[in-house]
């Protein structure tokens, strides 16, 4: 298992890298360079040292001392600009550009995938992380690559170096950076420890405080005792996390201590041993003392960082895999090769669906969603579909859009398998204002196309806006159909209101035109008058155009030529409202319950 | 920026005395952490200076003086084992200080909480109070810890400074200049810090835009729509464009900071550092005042020493930059609430009386609700009906004394002013529009106080009503189940409909005066709905119901009825008197009843 696990390891890094170098290769170039230089530059300091003191040991004339000085001078001004650019210019510059390359197509990706992985959990963590943290990944693994290369290279002269002065200081300072470097290991494990207890502690530390913060929490806080509930599991949350401290803190500061004595004594072993061969031997200059002052130090420095920085290469490589992962990730809903033509028939034959187990939806029913339904719908029909939440309704249209696939049975446009046509071609005969709409941080303009918007477009949305009835809204503001929509591009963009909002996402509807209208709870947002407006404005756009509609509140489904009331993903009855009373069944007992008060009364 | 420089200016006093009131604080929850923190680093600092500059310089003089290695040896010996003895001790304090440190942080956070869940609603509302109040609870922890730190630093620097500078003086004077010419470079400092962050701001503003674009193409909230638009990738543009301003701002702004940091690092590290070792060689071959260690002493403590000076002025701007965010903290601290109690204390019943009442919610243009005069009866069902906007929540929030309005809300003949706080809210069990879930237990979820004796009968009779009882029997914990999956993996997750029956069953766990309902069935299918209000008017016998409501058929069983337009009561009276009346609400109901009036339901 282990041995897997490292071989993909490798084998992530390299397929990163290989990104990298398709994306940026000059990069990678200048990563390569600036590892070499920035590694030599660590020995070169010791070079200098050396040389300068064992002139000064020796007592050689003034001039020749100094020399080292001014070549070391020349030196930085050299090293300095070039580690410079490359901090303060080049790598900010090259990690945007790839920043770029790479969302572009993780981007593209995210809007080929199947909208079912949306549902996976394990999935779709993978995705959010891959959009979030691949740049840090990415440019991460480039860095790290860089700083292995610098510490290899230093800590290989840094070892020649010392070697070249003397065996013993040399095993001395390997010895003690290695000792040191082992007991760093265990004191991680133990601050890994650490981390993990803490962590549920500090989130629910967290949570309490964002519930003490936020605006939403603060009504309830007022209007009932809660406040005594979280004082109380707040001060439990601290018991806990001064416990943890104490527990594992122990062992930390122990360690720590440990480590600072090896440190210390590694240090004054080898100053004892330099001086030794100094005064007693006589076989060492005064360089050598100079450097041995913070060869320990060094030493260890560039082996733990090696170290570390070997070590992240695990790390990358464990997020690498979920990217790979996620630009794997080939759709099972793909295109056919048929165009698909102005609508005539839907066909739903025998259609079984459930969302995959494993999923939120999957877990929370642990049942069918849709089971056998069938049912035709024919050009300029207008069919409701009704039930309780969770009757399947939504999961329905979803099916039509072919956002999913049913598990068994199909779905015919005009006759044919949806499967057979080209999903562009399809979807562009059919609009849709779904429950949970969403409006872009683009213009108006922009959110109606849902595309880029071209002036000669203008007219075409002007009209479907009129038509949502949107055109008042539109009147007051200045800007008109290019007015920015929300605030998360400009701090003058326009906030609508969610009724507003909705209008737009109908416009969304309207403006494509589609033989084919799916409104999914279109009136939640609004209050009985908008209600009563907007369904106006639908009957007048839908006059000879075919619509699903769908709601649980039945006061619009009389005006439909049939309804479906589904019950738990069966679809329990079909007729007009008035074969459906007739019938007596379910959905005239929903029927009843609705109207009963307002029938009661009215008559 | 010029009034972001402004707001930050804070006077010297104030840095001092804010700074003293963490001390404080800290000193309150921690008494003695301060104490061993400036003692242990004494010690430690010491430690260091010793080492590297006084047994250094002993060493080499020695060796060039001519002593023997068993002159020498037992003193570095003896140095070794007091460093690590002194460790020991060290990291004593490192374990005690973790222990104490979480006692500052819960002591910090109860006074912010407490003081949170005191002030009025109105202070939410208010953006700069707000803005103060959410950087006072994000920060407090982390400005103790930087006080402490920086605390901690500056008296070791101070060791470490004066411990230097004394060998520098003992050794050669002269070579003080060298110090100070990284000094030379603190405006260069300034005016890089100044570049960069106006060039971090530029960058953060095109962040947004990437960052939201990267949203939309990950949060599932957006996927159905993305994958239906014709042309998604039009969102694409806008992150392209973005990054390349990025591009051109670092651009821009990039060879300035590498020119200014250039100056910088040749200043100390040439002219500083190579300027002394030239003067110190020079001293020690060409001139000969200097010995090899004195010469090596002086070139490390020089370098010490500068970049000690360095740093000075950052620790004194982190003091600055810690006021200020303590200032935030005492201010907020300082606060009194306006909405406070009186102490008459609270009748066993009465009436609601609203008299002549308005409201205007600070800032706006104008009132929300404009003399309103209602009645609540004590055992009455009154519903709210009218448009979004018309003023409805604001008025139960008013009931809720969340705000204070203009004219007099009365219960039981008494202003509700004079009551108790606490006293007089205890009188309502209210479900809001947005009702929230607490990651807490269910059962503290339905109680929403600390709990007693026999809860367990009260929650689960309180969860049968709201129609969860079969949800939690099929928990393993039962009502002891964590709600949300916030930071318990088990967490029950509801969905809306199950959320709104668990804000609902806090009603029925709770002896009440009055209930109010916002929109309590709002998430709810028309079967559960009709059950809530069964159960809702059932469980009401005995007291005042206020509820809101968008569908009309809720209404008709109450024993009065509000309609309210635009800030004012438009209409009051029975269902029967206002359909007989044939105004707003008569409209208003045969709108939402026609769709269903038909002659089978009759």
């Amino acid at each position: 298992m282990k041995t897997k696990e490292k071989i993909h390891v490798l084998h992530n890094n390299f397929w990163m890298l290989r990104k990298i170098w398709h994306y940026t290769p000059d990069y990678v170039i200048w990563m390569l360079v600036k590892g070499l230089v920035v590694g030599i530059h660590n020995s070169i300091d010791i070079l200098y040292t050396n040389w300068l003191f064992n002139a000064i040991g020796k007592k050689a004339p003034l001039s020749s001392a100094l020399r080292p000085v001014a070549a070391y001078a020349i030196y930085l001004f050299i090293y300095t600009l070039f580690y410079l650019w490359y901090q303060q210019i080049y790598n900010p510059k090259v990690r945007e550009r790839l920043h770029i390359a790479m969302h572009s197509e993780l981007f593209q990706q995210a809007v080929r995938i199947d909208l079912e992985k949306y549902d996976d959990p394990d999935f779709y963590n993978d995705f959010v992380w891959s959009m979030e943290q691949s740049l840090e990944h990415a440019a991460g693994l480039m860095e790290d690559t860089g700083m292995l290369i610098s510490r290899i290279v230093a800590s290989i002269t840094l070892t020649g170096v010392l070697l070249q002065i003397n065996v013993w200081i040399a095993i001395t300072v390997l010895g003690s950076a290695v000792a040191v470097i082992l007991l760093s290991f265990l004191q991680n494990r133990w601050k890994l420890k650490f981390q993990n207890a803490i962590n549920p502690i500090e989130r629910k530390s967290k949570y309490i405080r964002r519930v003490f913060m936020l605006p939403d929490f603060a009504k309830e806080l007022r209007t009932s005792a809660v406040t005594e509930n979280l004082f109380s599991a707040y001060q439990e949350t601290m018991k806990e996390k001064r416990k943890t401290n104490l527990r594992y803190g122990r062992k930390v500061v122990l360690l720590e201590w440990g480590i600072n004595s090896i440190q210390v004594l590694g240090d004054g072993g080898l100053m004892l041993l330099t001086l030794y061969l100094l005064l007693v031997r006589k076989s060492l200059g005064l360089g050598a003392f100079a450097i041995s002052v913070n060869a320990g130090a060094r030493m260890q420095w560039v082996l733990s960082e090696l170290i570390r920085r070997l070590m992240k290469y695990h790390e990358h490589g464990i997020f690498i895999e979920k990217i790979i992962r996620f630009l794997n990730c080939e759709p099972k809903i793909t295109d056919g090769s048929l165009e698909a033509e102005p609508f005539e028939t839907l066909e739903v034959k025998n259609v079984s669906f459930a969302y995959p187990s494993g999923t939120k939806e999957g877990k929370a029913s642990e049942k069918k969603a849709l089971k056998e339904v069938n049912f035709t719908i024919r050009r300029g029909e207008k069919i409701a579909i009704v039930g309780y939440n969770g009757a399947g309704k939504t999961t329905l249209t979803k099916l039509i859009m072919r956002l999913y696939d049913p598990d068994s049975g199909e779905i015919c446009y005009n006759g044919r398998s949806l499967k057979e046509y080209t999903l562009d071609s399809l979807r562009s005969r059919m609009a849709s204002v779904f429950q949970d709409y969403r409006i872009f941080a683009a213009s108006i303009a922009e959110n109606v196309v849902g595309g880029d918007f071209d002036q000669e477009q203008a007219e075409a949305v002007e009209a479907a806006l009129e038509k949502s009835t949107f055109a008042d809204k539109l009147k007051t503001l200045p800007k008109g159909i290019d007015t920015q929509l929300t605030r998360e591009f400009d701090a003058e963009g326009t906030q609508l209101s969610g009724g507003e909002q909705q209008k737009i996402a109908i416009a969304r509807a309207f403006y494509r035109n589609a033989e084919l209208i799916i409104l999914d709870e279109p009136s939640s947002a609004l209050d009985p008058d908008g209600e009563y407006a907007l369904n106006q404005a639908i009957a007048s756009y839908a006059e000879d155009r075919t619509v699903i509609f769908i709601s649980h509140r039945l006061s619009s489904t009389r005006l439909a030529d049939r309804i479906y009331m589904f019950a738990d993903g069966v679809l329990a009855e079909c007729g007009t409202h008035e074969e459906l009373m007739q019938a007596n069944g379910k959905y005239a007992y929903m029927f009843r319950l609705q109207a009963e008060k307002y029938a009661k009364t009215s008559s | 920026m010029k009034k972001d420089s402004k707001n930050q200016k804070i006077s010297f006093r104030r840095i001092i005395s804010n700074n003293i009131f963490m001390l404080r604080q800290i000193q309150q929850a921690a008494p003695f952490l301060i104490a061993a923190l400036l003692v242990t680093e004494v010690f430690n600092r010491l430690g260091w200076v010793f080492s590297d500059t006084y047994l250094m310089r002993y060493l080499l003089n020695g060796v060039e003086e001519g002593k023997n290695f068993r002159q020498l040896a037992p003193v570095l010996l003896y140095m070794l084992v007091g460093m690590v003895v002194s460790g020991l001790a060290f990291y004593g304090y490192e374990l005690y200080s973790r222990i104490r440190k979480t006692d500052v942080e819960r002591h910090l956070h109860l006074l912010v909480y407490q003081k949170a869940a005191a002030v009025e609603l109105g202070c939410y509302e208010n953006p700069a109070f707000y803005n103060r109040f959410v950087k006072a609870i994000e920060e407090c922890k982390k400005r103790a810890e930087t006080f402490e730190d920086t605390l901690r630093q500056l008296e070791g620097q101070t060791i470490s400074l004066i411990g230097n500078f004394a060998m520098i003086l003992a050794i050669d004077p002269v070579t003080l200049p060298f110090v100070l010419l990284p000094l030379l470079g603190v405006p260069l400092t300034a005016k890089k810090n100044r570049i960069r962050y106006t060039q971090k701001m530029k960058q953060k503003e095109e962040q947004r835009v990437e960052e939201y674009s990267r949203r939309t193409f990950y949060l599932a909230e957006y996927a159905k729509e993305l994958r239906l638009l014709p042309a998604p990738l039009f969102l694409l543009r806008r992150f392209r464009q973005s990054g390349e301003r990025i591009i051109a701002v670092i651009q821009k702004y990039g060879f300035s900071l590498a020119a200014l940091e250039y100056l910088e690092d040749i200043l100390a590290e040439v002219c500083m550092t190579l300027g002394i070792t030239a003067y110190a060689v020079w001293q020690t071959l060409g001139t000969g005042h200097m010995g090899y260690g004195d010469c090596m002493v002086i070139i490390n403590s020089v370098s010490i020493v500068g970049y000690m000076l360095r740093n000075y002025a950052r620790h004194f701007l982190a003091f600055q930059e810690n006021a200020l965010y303590i200032e935030n903290l005492r201010e907020f601290l300082a606060y009194t609430p306006q909405i406070t109690g009186g102490e008459t204390p609270v009748p066993q019943t009465g009436d609601l009386v609203l008299e002549d009442v308005s409201f205007r919610y600070e800032g706006a243009a104008e009132d929300t609700l404009r003399h309103v005069n209602m009645r609540f009866g004590a055992n009455e069902r009154v519903a709210i009906v009218g448009h979004n906007g018309a003023g409805k929540t604001t008025l139960v929030k008013l009931l809720l004394r969340l705000y204070d309005p203009v004219g007099t809300i009365r219960y039981g003949g008494v202003d509700i002013r004079n009551f108790p706080l606490s006293a007089y809210r205890d009188l309502f069990s209210s479900v809001m529009q947005d009702y929230k879930i607490f990651a807490l237990p269910a059962s503290e979820n339905v109680l929403r106080r600390s709990a007693k004796e026999g809860d367990a009968q009260i929650v689960s009779r309180a969860l049968e009503l709201a129609g969860l009882k079969d949800k939690f029997d099929a928990y393993e914990n039962g009502t002891d189940t964590i709600m949300t999956r916030e930071f318990d993996p088990n967490g029950a997750l509801f969905s809306g409909g199950e959320q709104q029956k668990l804000a609902i069953s806090h009603v029925y766990a709770k002896e009440n005066r009055f209930v109010i309902l916002d929109e309590p069935s709002s998430a709810l299918d028309p079967i559960a709905e009709h059950d809530m209000y069964e159960r809702m008017f059932d469980a009401c016998q005995h007291c005042g119901m206020i509820f809101i409501s968008h569908r009309l058929s809720s209404a008709v069983m109450a024993d009065r009825i509000y309609l309210m337009e635009n800030g004012t009561v438009a209409e009051s009276g029975t269902h029967a008197s206002l359909m007989a009346q044939n105004g707003k609400y008569a409209d208003l109901f045969r709108k939402q009843a026609n769709t269903y009036y038909t002659e089978e339901a009759v």
